[in-house]
C-alpha cells in the first residue's frame, strides 16, 4: 500500500513545476500536504471503485482487527497494476491543476 | 463547503476583527484576494470550456468556409479574456504580486478539488464511506489527531500535580488529617514528608566527586593571577582597576600627609576636647622650651 511519503515526493514535482518553489519551505510543505490528501482520496475513491459492496465488507472487519498485511495483499489483489494507479492519478492531477492556472 | 467551514471561518474573521487595525487590514486584502482569484478561476473555467468547443470547429470543412464557427463564442470568449485580463491588472494595482497570486490561485484550486473528492466519497454509500476513512486513517493519519494524542495525558497529569501542590501548600489537608487522624494515621505523616523538599542523599564517592568538580569549577587564584586576569581581561575592567588603585594610593598619601601633620596633635587618639586642649598646652609649652633653648645656645658667645 502507498503511504503518505510516497505521494508528497511526486507532489513536490508539481510545485517545481507550478514555480512555486520560491515560497517558504513550511508554505511549501503546507501545500504539498493538501495536495497529496486530494491525491490519496482520489487514488483510495479508485480502489473502493474496484469493490463489491461485500468485500469493501470483509475488509471494514480486517482492517478493525488491524490486520493491514491482509489488507494490502487483497486490494494488490484486486488492483493488479498499483503503481500504475497511482502515476495515473498524479499525472491526472497534476494536468488539472496546470490547466486551471496556466 | 460544510456548515462547520462557514461557521469556523466566522468565528475567525471575529477574532482577527478583534485583535487590532493592522490584521484587519490584512484580512480584509486576503479576502478581497480570495474573491477576485475565484472570480479569476470561474472565468478561466468558463473559458477553458468554450475554448473546448471551439476547438472542435477548427476541421477542414470550418477551414474550406462550408461551415461557420459559432461567432456567439468566439465573441465570448473574448470577452472572457478580457474580463481576465481586467481582473489580473486590478490585483495586481491593488498590490498583490503575481507569485502571491499564483499561490492563492493553487490554494483555491485544491480546496476544489477537495470539495470535489469529498462528494464523490458520499455518494459512495455507508459501508465503503466507512472503509474509506478507516484506510486514511491507517496510511494518510491526520497531523493533529497524533498530536492531541500524547498531549491530553499529559496535560492532565501536570494539572493535578499543580493541583495536588497548591492543597498542600494551603494547609487544608493537613487541617483535614489532623482533624480526621483516626480515619487516616498514615497519610498525615506521608503528606507531611511529601509537602517538605526532598533532602539529597549524596554518597561518600559522590560528595568527593562533587568536591572535585567545585575545586576545578572555582579554582583558587592568587592576587598576582587575580591581577593578571584583571590586566588581560576587558578594556573596561582594566580602566576601572586602574582608576581604583589611583584612588587608594591618592587616599594613602592624603593620610600619610595627615598622621605627619598632626603627629604632634592626632585628634584621632584623643576621646574628649579637655584632655585634647591639655595636650595642645603641653605641645606649645614643650616647643617654648625648646626655642627658649635653641635662643640661649645662640646668645652663647663662640669659643
Amino acid at each position: 500500500m502507498i503511504t503518505k511519503e510516497k505521494v508528497s515526493i511526486q507532489c513536490k514535482d508539481l510545485i517545481k513545476e507550478l514555480n512555486l518553489d520560491h515560497l517558504p519551505l513550511e508554505k511549501q510543505e503546507e501545500i504539498i500536504d493538501e495536495m497529496s490528501e486530494v491525491v490519496y482520496d482520489r487514488i483510495i475513491l479508485r480502489v473502493l471503485g474496484t469493490l463489491t459492496e461485500e468485500d469493501a465488507v470483509n475488509l471494514t472487519k480486517l482492517v478493525e482487527e488491524g490486520k493491514e498485511f491482509e489488507i494490502t495483499d487483497i486490494l494488490s489483489k484486486k488492483v493488479s497494476d498499483f503503481e500504475g494507479l497511482l502515476r495515473r492519478e498524479l499525472l491526472d492531477f497534476q494536468h488539472e491543476i496546470i490547466q486551471s492556472i496556466k | 463547503m460544510e456548515n462547520k467551514d462557514v461557521e469556523n471561518l466566522e468565528k475567525n474573521k471575529e477574532a482577527v476583527f478583534e485583535s487590532g487595525p493592522e490584521k484587519k487590514e490584512d484580512f480584509l486584502k486576503e479576502e478581497v484576494l480570495e474573491k477576485e482569484i475565484e472570480k479569476l478561476l470561474n472565468t478561466k473555467q468558463k473559458a477553458m470550456e468554450i475554448k473546448k468547443q471551439l476547438e472542435k470547429q477548427q476541421g477542414l470543412s470550418f477551414k474550406l468556409g462550408l461551415k461557420k464557427r459559432d461567432t456567439l463564442l468566439v465573441n465570448e470568449f473574448d470577452s472572457l479574456h478580457e474580463d481576465y485580463k481586467k481582473t489580473l491588472k486590478n490585483l495586481e494595482g491593488g498590490g498583490f504580486s503575481i507569485e502571491l497570486i499564483a499561490k492563492k490561485e493553487l490554494e483555491l484550486n485544491i480546496r476544489r478539488k477537495k470539495e470535489e473528492a469529498e462528494k464523490l466519497i458520499q455518494e459512495l454509500g455507508p459501508t465503503k464511506t466507512k472503509l474509506f476513512d478507516k484506510i486514511k486513517n491507517i496510511f494518510f493519519p491526520p497531523k493533529e489527531k497524533v498530536k492531541n494524542q500524547y498531549d491530553i495525558p499529559e496535560k492532565i497529569s501536570m494539572n493535578l500535580e499543580e493541583e495536588k501542590r497548591k492543597i498542600i501548600e494551603s494547609g487544608v489537608a493537613d487541617e483535614f488529617l489532623k482533624d480526621h487522624k483516626d480515619r487516616f494515621p498514615q497519610d498525615a505523616d506521608n503528606l507531611k514528608e511529601e509537602s517538605l523538599p526532598e533532602k539529597p542523599v549524596i554518597l561518600e564517592e559522590e560528595q568527593k566527586d562533587q568536591d572535585f568538580f567545585e575545586e576545578k569549577q572555582d579554582p583558587v587564584i592568587s592576587n598576582e593571577e587575580q591581577e593578571d586576569i584583571s590586566i588581560d581581561g576587558n578594556l573596561a575592567g582594566r580602566y576601572k582597576n586602574f582608576d581604583e588603585e589611583q584612588i587608594n594610593k591618592k587616599k594613602k598619601e592624603i593620610e600619610y600627609d595627615l598622621d605627619v601633620k598632626t603627629e604632634s596633635f592626632n585628634m584621632r587618639d584623643i576621646p574628649s576636647e579637655e584632655q585634647a586642649k591639655e595636650k595642645y598646652e603641653k605641645i606649645k609649652e614643650e616647643e617654648e622650651n625648646e626655642r627658649e633653648k635653641i635662643e640661649e645656645s645662640m646668645d652663647r658667645p663662640n669659643i
